[in-house]
Protein backbone atom coordinates (compact mmCIF):
# COMPACT_ATOMS: atom_id res chain seq x y z
CA UNK A 1 0.00 0.00 0.00
CA UNK A 2 0.98 3.55 -0.85
CA UNK A 3 0.40 6.66 1.27
CA UNK A 4 0.86 10.27 0.64
CA UNK A 5 0.61 13.12 2.91
CA UNK A 6 1.04 16.92 2.65
CA UNK A 7 3.16 18.64 4.74
CA UNK A 8 2.62 22.60 5.83
CA UNK A 9 5.63 24.46 6.58
CA UNK A 10 5.70 26.27 9.91
CA UNK A 11 2.01 24.19 10.90
CA UNK A 12 3.05 22.75 14.39
CA UNK A 13 -0.03 21.70 15.28
CA UNK A 14 -0.49 19.40 12.57
CA UNK A 15 2.92 17.77 13.15
CA UNK A 16 2.78 14.54 14.67
CA UNK A 17 -0.72 13.52 11.90
CA UNK A 18 1.73 11.35 10.09
CA UNK A 19 3.80 9.48 12.55
CA UNK A 20 0.58 9.08 14.43
CA UNK A 21 -1.32 7.76 11.42
CA UNK A 22 1.77 5.20 10.84
CA UNK A 23 1.86 3.89 14.30
CA UNK A 24 -1.89 3.29 14.06
CA UNK A 25 -1.53 1.53 11.06
CA UNK A 26 1.50 -0.53 12.42
CA UNK A 27 -0.12 -1.39 15.70
CA UNK A 28 -3.60 -2.72 13.55
CA UNK A 29 -1.24 -5.00 12.33
CA UNK A 30 0.62 -6.48 15.32
CA UNK A 31 3.93 -5.02 14.48
CA UNK A 32 6.24 -5.94 17.15
CA UNK A 33 6.02 -2.87 19.79
CA UNK A 34 9.77 -2.14 19.86
CA UNK A 35 9.70 -1.85 15.73
CA UNK A 36 6.64 0.54 15.97
CA UNK A 37 8.25 2.65 18.55
CA UNK A 38 11.43 3.32 16.33
CA UNK A 39 8.99 4.26 13.34
CA UNK A 40 7.05 6.23 15.92
CA UNK A 41 10.16 8.26 16.56
CA UNK A 42 11.92 8.14 13.47
CA UNK A 43 8.73 9.26 11.42
CA UNK A 44 7.73 12.13 14.16
CA UNK A 45 11.15 13.76 13.99
CA UNK A 46 11.56 13.17 10.15
CA UNK A 47 8.00 15.28 9.73
CA UNK A 48 9.08 18.25 12.67
CA UNK A 49 12.12 18.73 10.47
CA UNK A 50 10.24 19.25 7.17
CA UNK A 51 7.49 21.67 9.38
CA UNK A 52 10.17 23.88 10.96
CA UNK A 53 13.37 24.07 8.60
CA UNK A 54 11.40 23.69 4.79
CA UNK A 55 8.93 25.61 2.42
CA UNK A 56 6.69 22.65 2.55
CA UNK A 57 6.96 19.23 1.54
CA UNK A 58 5.18 15.93 1.56
CA UNK A 59 5.57 12.29 2.53
CA UNK A 60 5.70 8.83 0.76
CA UNK A 61 4.42 5.79 2.49
CA UNK A 62 5.39 2.67 1.01
CA UNK A 63 4.26 -0.49 3.47
CA UNK A 64 4.39 -3.96 2.70
CA UNK A 65 4.58 -7.45 4.92
CA UNK A 66 8.17 -7.19 4.67
CA UNK A 67 9.16 -3.69 4.43
CA UNK A 68 7.97 -0.18 5.52
CA UNK A 69 9.93 2.52 3.45
CA UNK A 70 9.37 6.54 4.29
CA UNK A 71 10.08 9.36 2.03
CA UNK A 72 10.01 12.96 2.60
CA UNK A 73 10.57 15.28 -0.04
CA UNK A 74 10.81 19.13 0.48
CA UNK A 75 11.31 22.54 -1.07
CA UNK A 76 14.37 24.52 0.37
CA UNK A 77 16.20 25.50 1.33
CA UNK A 78 18.34 22.20 2.60
CA UNK A 79 20.63 21.26 4.56
CA UNK A 80 23.97 23.24 4.22
CA UNK A 81 26.57 20.97 6.08
CA UNK A 82 24.48 17.49 6.32
CA UNK A 83 28.02 16.15 8.51
CA UNK A 84 27.33 18.78 10.80
CA UNK A 85 23.33 18.25 11.26
CA UNK A 86 24.23 14.67 11.77
CA UNK A 87 25.90 15.15 14.85
CA UNK A 88 24.03 15.21 17.97
CA UNK A 89 23.35 18.39 19.60
CA UNK A 90 24.07 20.40 16.22
CA UNK A 91 20.93 22.82 14.95
CA UNK A 92 20.01 25.62 13.05
CA UNK A 93 16.35 25.51 14.42
CA UNK A 94 14.25 29.31 14.81
CA UNK A 95 13.40 30.58 17.85
CA UNK A 96 9.79 30.01 17.12
CA UNK A 97 10.95 26.35 17.09
CA UNK A 98 12.93 26.63 19.97
CA UNK A 99 9.66 27.75 22.17
CA UNK A 100 7.83 24.97 20.76
CA UNK A 101 10.24 22.63 22.45
CA UNK A 102 12.38 21.74 19.33
CA UNK A 103 16.10 22.54 18.49
CA UNK A 104 17.92 20.20 20.50
CA UNK A 105 19.88 19.30 17.64
CA UNK A 106 18.83 15.54 17.80
CA UNK A 107 16.21 15.34 15.19
CA UNK A 108 18.25 13.39 11.91
CA UNK A 109 20.87 11.47 14.89
CA UNK A 110 17.34 10.29 16.37
CA UNK A 111 16.12 9.26 12.69
CA UNK A 112 19.17 7.38 11.74
CA UNK A 113 19.72 5.56 15.28
CA UNK A 114 15.62 4.36 14.90
CA UNK A 115 15.86 3.05 11.65
CA UNK A 116 17.56 0.26 9.43
CA UNK A 117 18.46 2.63 6.13
CA UNK A 118 19.02 6.06 5.82
CA UNK A 119 19.39 8.07 3.31
CA UNK A 120 19.55 11.95 2.88
CA UNK A 121 20.02 14.00 -0.09
CA UNK A 122 20.03 17.67 0.42
CA UNK A 123 20.63 21.24 -1.86
CA UNK A 124 19.64 24.46 -2.05
CA UNK A 125 16.32 23.59 -3.78
CA UNK A 126 15.21 20.87 -1.17
CA UNK A 127 15.97 17.73 1.23
CA UNK A 128 14.92 13.99 0.09
CA UNK A 129 14.97 11.85 3.19
CA UNK A 130 14.99 8.06 2.99
CA UNK A 131 14.05 5.84 5.86
CA UNK A 132 13.75 2.14 5.48
CA UNK A 133 12.35 -0.56 8.56
CA UNK A 134 12.39 -4.06 7.85
CA UNK A 135 9.49 -5.31 9.32
CA UNK B 1 3.04 2.76 41.28
CA UNK B 2 -0.14 3.63 39.01
CA UNK B 3 -0.79 7.04 37.97
CA UNK B 4 -3.95 7.34 40.03
CA UNK B 5 -1.50 7.50 43.11
CA UNK B 6 -0.11 11.15 41.51
CA UNK B 7 -3.67 12.32 43.23
CA UNK B 8 -2.63 11.53 46.48
CA UNK B 9 0.37 13.92 46.01
CA UNK B 10 -0.84 17.03 47.25
CA UNK B 11 1.37 19.23 45.80
CA UNK B 12 0.22 18.09 42.71
CA UNK B 13 -2.74 18.83 40.78
CA UNK B 14 -4.90 16.47 38.22
CA UNK B 15 -5.97 18.91 35.21
CA UNK B 16 -7.88 16.03 33.22
CA UNK B 17 -9.99 14.21 36.15
CA UNK B 18 -12.32 12.92 33.16
CA UNK B 19 -9.01 10.62 31.70
CA UNK B 20 -8.48 7.11 33.22
CA UNK B 21 -5.76 7.33 35.36
CA UNK B 22 -5.36 3.41 35.48
CA UNK B 23 -2.02 3.08 34.17
CA UNK B 24 0.84 1.88 35.60
CA UNK B 25 3.94 4.31 36.11
CA UNK B 26 6.94 2.68 34.50
CA UNK B 27 9.49 5.16 34.83
CA UNK B 28 9.98 9.42 35.48
CA UNK B 29 11.52 11.27 32.66
CA UNK B 30 11.93 15.43 32.85
CA UNK B 31 13.15 17.09 29.68
CA UNK B 32 11.89 20.46 28.27
CA UNK B 33 13.23 19.50 24.74
CA UNK B 34 10.89 17.14 22.53
CA UNK B 35 13.81 15.17 20.52
CA UNK B 36 15.84 14.53 23.86
CA UNK B 37 12.60 13.38 25.09
CA UNK B 38 12.26 10.99 21.74
CA UNK B 39 15.60 9.89 21.72
CA UNK B 40 15.69 9.18 25.72
CA UNK B 41 12.56 7.78 27.08
CA UNK B 42 12.93 4.44 26.44
CA UNK B 43 10.08 2.83 28.23
CA UNK B 44 6.77 2.67 27.74
CA UNK B 45 4.22 3.89 30.81
CA UNK B 46 7.00 7.04 31.57
CA UNK B 47 5.41 10.20 33.21
CA UNK B 48 7.32 13.20 31.84
CA UNK B 49 8.14 16.13 33.52
CA UNK B 50 8.22 19.50 31.74
CA UNK B 51 7.92 22.96 31.37
CA UNK B 52 7.18 23.15 27.91
CA UNK B 53 3.43 24.15 27.50
CA UNK B 54 2.75 22.99 23.36
CA UNK B 55 0.53 20.55 21.81
CA UNK B 56 3.60 19.02 20.51
CA UNK B 57 4.00 17.39 23.90
CA UNK B 58 0.80 15.19 23.47
CA UNK B 59 1.97 13.88 20.14
CA UNK B 60 4.77 12.92 21.90
CA UNK B 61 3.14 11.75 24.52
CA UNK B 62 0.94 9.27 22.60
CA UNK B 63 3.77 8.46 20.00
CA UNK B 64 5.98 7.28 22.88
CA UNK B 65 2.55 5.61 25.13
CA UNK B 66 3.35 8.13 28.11
CA UNK B 67 1.38 7.39 31.43
CA UNK B 68 0.97 11.18 31.94
CA UNK B 69 2.60 14.63 31.94
CA UNK B 70 3.30 16.32 34.84
CA UNK B 71 3.78 20.11 34.06
CA UNK B 72 6.11 21.79 36.40
CA UNK B 73 7.22 25.16 37.63
CA UNK B 74 4.14 26.48 37.53
CA UNK B 75 3.02 26.59 34.13
CA UNK B 76 -0.49 25.78 33.00
CA UNK B 77 -1.22 23.59 30.06
CA UNK B 78 -3.08 26.12 27.26
CA UNK B 79 -6.80 25.22 26.41
CA UNK B 80 -5.10 23.92 23.08
CA UNK B 81 -2.80 21.58 24.90
CA UNK B 82 -6.05 20.07 27.61
CA UNK B 83 -8.24 19.80 24.57
CA UNK B 84 -5.70 17.40 22.36
CA UNK B 85 -4.75 15.72 25.78
CA UNK B 86 -8.37 14.78 26.38
CA UNK B 87 -8.61 14.00 22.57
CA UNK B 88 -5.32 10.94 22.64
CA UNK B 89 -6.51 10.26 26.40
CA UNK B 90 -2.98 11.57 27.84
CA UNK B 91 -3.47 12.20 31.87
CA UNK B 92 -2.09 15.55 32.53
CA UNK B 93 -1.25 16.96 35.77
CA UNK B 94 0.12 20.31 37.27
CA UNK B 95 2.01 21.36 40.16
CA UNK B 96 3.92 24.98 41.62
CA UNK B 97 7.37 22.69 42.43
CA UNK B 98 10.45 22.20 40.03
CA UNK B 99 10.84 19.07 37.86
CA UNK B 100 13.44 18.02 40.17
CA UNK B 101 11.34 18.62 43.47
CA UNK B 102 8.85 17.04 41.98
CA UNK B 103 11.02 13.46 41.28
CA UNK B 104 11.56 13.59 44.94
CA UNK B 105 8.60 13.74 46.06
CA UNK B 106 7.31 11.53 44.01
CA UNK B 107 9.87 9.00 44.73
CA UNK B 108 9.97 9.27 48.46
CA UNK B 109 5.84 8.85 47.76
CA UNK B 110 6.55 5.65 45.90
CA UNK B 111 9.14 4.49 48.88
CA UNK B 112 5.73 4.48 51.19
CA UNK B 113 3.99 2.44 49.04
Amino acid sequence: MTYTFEILPMNLEQAGYISSFVKRLLTDDNISKMIVRRVSIATYEAEINVVIHSYGGKCVIDYNQKQLKIVFSDTGPGIKNIDAAMSEGFSTASLFARENGFGAGMGLPNIRNSCDEFDIQSSDKGTILTIIFNL
Amino acid sequence: MEVKDLLKIAKIRCITPEIPLGKPIANLYASDLLSWVMGHVREENTVLLTILNSVNIIAVAVLLDLAAVIFCDGVEPSEDVIAKAKMEKIPLFATDSSSAQTVKVIDRYESLL
